[in-house]
């Protein structure tokens, strides 16, 4: 198509007849169709530029006939080149073609590395609790516990539980990401709901802080509210885990160049240099947590899936006046409202 | 009456040692409790307890370093909770002088019996290694090297013999294949396990009653053997 689109417009408009300019210029054709298609096309396409270059170029124009041997050599030299060119092109693409396996198959086992490790890790986090749920039914079945030691083991049992049933729902979380099942449902909302939500979600984790709400944006934003509420509650979360009792977290928001975003900031210790790259990753903990209570290690990843499902990210950083700074950004639209244009869409 | 036994607990989680505890005291014990592996070093240098009831997790130093460093200065029975899934950590600690592990999640009466065990050996190791042993139908008489089950005398070759009184002067004590290797074959034994899967066929053959479902030399699956305690 192209050669004869070629041919054509050399002989009927520009009306060139340098038949080295029109044999590089088929080359080129030949290449192209090379690069973009198998071997055996390519080497058809060479075929038909030989014909055609031969029959309206070489003297004698309009036949297949050569009178000078000269013509006959660059013909040959120009079969060759196009069928070699094409044949490296088709070897480059199968050996792209190669390394890309090679990289699915490193992807392959780095997900199954990650796998192992989520494992053991849930090992732990699972047995714990159970073995400390075990041992206080245990003690509350006995007859040596006063009522004041059956209050203790009872809460026991009570804050064990919920920290099963956050693992759970951490787990179903993970699992609905890795296997793209979050789909994004954007809606015009106002921010303060969804940092509402949010804190409810996470109450009892950030009883002992006091909140320092920045959330100045007039108007409504374009986010899906619940994956967001979900985000903002495990960055919450985190905060509230790792800094100390009393210390205020914040939570700061900003609408600028088409993205919201939302900052959280503790005054806690920071993070450590070398968390700071595997923050995110998961199974995770923080150098300085030791094995609290608390956490999965799963939260700072499922806020960074939880983002990602809607195009956006998460990044973590120590506030120059200390403490650790979560900023999620998230590509969204503003629709500012006044008290005259209650919100038509 | 002799005093309580005292039992250090070393566990980081909260919960853990918020259940134990009591339950250990409610059965006798003194207990003392410590969330990291620096305060039960210093909390066993300040006093040495009878028993030490030791996690393998812990935020300062590994629990399989702690049990290294406890059993560089004290012989008190450690036993082991770990909740990790790879028996190779159980083997590991155990090969640093651990005696007996418990394996997370567990009752309490599992906990309970550990702790028992391990409190019984270490009375009964205050006695010297040689004479008879009696164990339920079982005779062992260490000096002429004789085993009776019954009234009737069961005949060992020596290795056989070496296997069984290693074993028994440690009832109900895991004892790991690297352990068993090294005190029955020599420290360059140690890599050859299959020396102990015959030599225990043998033995079994001979002095349980039922081999398939050994009642004295009991399997510890990927860790190693013991010799049943009273309570198994």
């Amino acid at each position: 198509m192209a050669l004869a689109a070629l041919t054509a417009a050399y002989e009927v408009w520009l009306g060139l007849r340098n038949p080295t300019v029109v044999g590089l210029s088929y080359l080129m054709v030949v290449l192209l169709v090379a690069a973009a298609s198998t071997l055996r096309v390519a080497v058809g396409t060479s075929a038909v530029a030989v014909l055609a270059l031969n029959y309206f170029f070489l003297p004698p124009v309009g036949t297949f006939f050569l009178e000078d041997p000269e013509n006959w050599v660059a013909l040959l030299a120009f079969l060759v080149v196009s069928v070699v060119g094409s044949r490296v092109s088709v070897l480059a693409r199968e050996r792209a073609a190669l390394v890309e396996d090679r990289q699915e198959a490193d992807r392959m086992r780095q997900s199954a590395e990650l796998k192992s490790a989520l494992l053991s890790s849930l090992g732990h986090d699972l047995k714990t609790p159970l073995t400390a749920i075990m041992v206080a039914t245990d003690n509350l079945r006995a007859n040596w516990a006063s009522d004041q030691e059956r209050r203790e083991q009872l809460d026991i049992v009570a804050s064990e539980a919920a920290r099963l049933n956050r693992l759970f729902r951490n787990i179903v979380e993970m699992a609905r990401i890795e296997t793209g099942a979050v789909a994004p449902a954007p809606e015009w909302v106002h921010l303060p709901d969804i940092v509402d939500a949010a804190l409810r979600q996470v109450e009892q984790t950030l009883l002992s802080h006091p909140l320092d709400l920045r959330l100045d944006i007039a108007g409504a934003v374009r986010i899906d509210p619940r994956l967001t509420a979900a985000a903002l509650a495990h960055v919450l979360e985190n905060g509230g885990q790792y800094a100390p009792p009393g210390t205020p977290v914040t939570v700061s928001a900003q609408f600028t160049g088409g993205e919201l975003r939302l900052a959280v900031r503790d005054r806690g210790r920071g993070i450590a240099p070398e968390d700071l790259q595997n923050l995110f990753e998961q199974p995770y903990r923080g150098s300085g947590a030791g094995r609290r209570s608390f956490g999965t290690g799963m939260g700072l990843a499922i806020a960074r899936g939880l983002l990602a499902a809607q195009g956006g990210r998460i990044r973590a950083e120590n506030h120059p006046e200390g403490g650790a700074e979560f900023t999620m950004t998230i590509p969204s639209a503003l629709r500012a409202e006044t008290p005259a244009d209650p919100g038509a869409p | 009456m002799n005093l309580p036994a005292r039992i250090l607990i070393v566990d980081d989680e909260l919960s853990i040692q918020r259940a134990m505890a009591p339950l250990l005291r409610s059965r006798g014990y003194d207990v003392v409790v410590v969330g990291s592996g620096r305060d039960a070093l210093a909390a066993a240098g300040i006093e040495p307890p009878d028993l030490i009831v030791l996690d393998l997790g812990l935020p300062d130093i590994d629990g399989i370093e702690v049990c290294r460093r406890i059993r560089a200065r004290w012989d008190m029975p450690i036993v082991v909770l770990s909740a990790r899934g790879a028996e190779q950590d159980k083997v590991t600690a155990l090969d640093e002088g651990a005696d007996d592990y418990v394996t997370k999640p567990f009752g309490s009466e599992e906990l309970l019996a550990r702790v028992r065990a391990a409190l019984r050996r270490r009375s009964a190791s205050d006695q010297p290694e040689a004479g008879q042993w009696h164990r339920r139908d079982l005779t062992i008489d260490f000096d002429r090297r004789r085993v009776v089950r019954g009234d009737v005398e069961i005949r060992l070759t020596p290795k056989e013999f070496d296997l069984l009184a290693l074993m028994a002067r440690h009832p109900g004590r895991v004892l790991t294949n690297r352990v068993i290797l090294k005190a029955i074959w020599g420290p360059n034994a140690v890599d050859q396990p299959e020396h102990i899967r015959v030599l225990m066929g043998q033995l079994r053959k001979k002095l349980e009653p039922e081999p398939a479902r050994p009642r004295y030399l009991l399997t510890e699956p990927w860790i190693g053997y013991r010799f049943a305690a009273d309570d198994d």
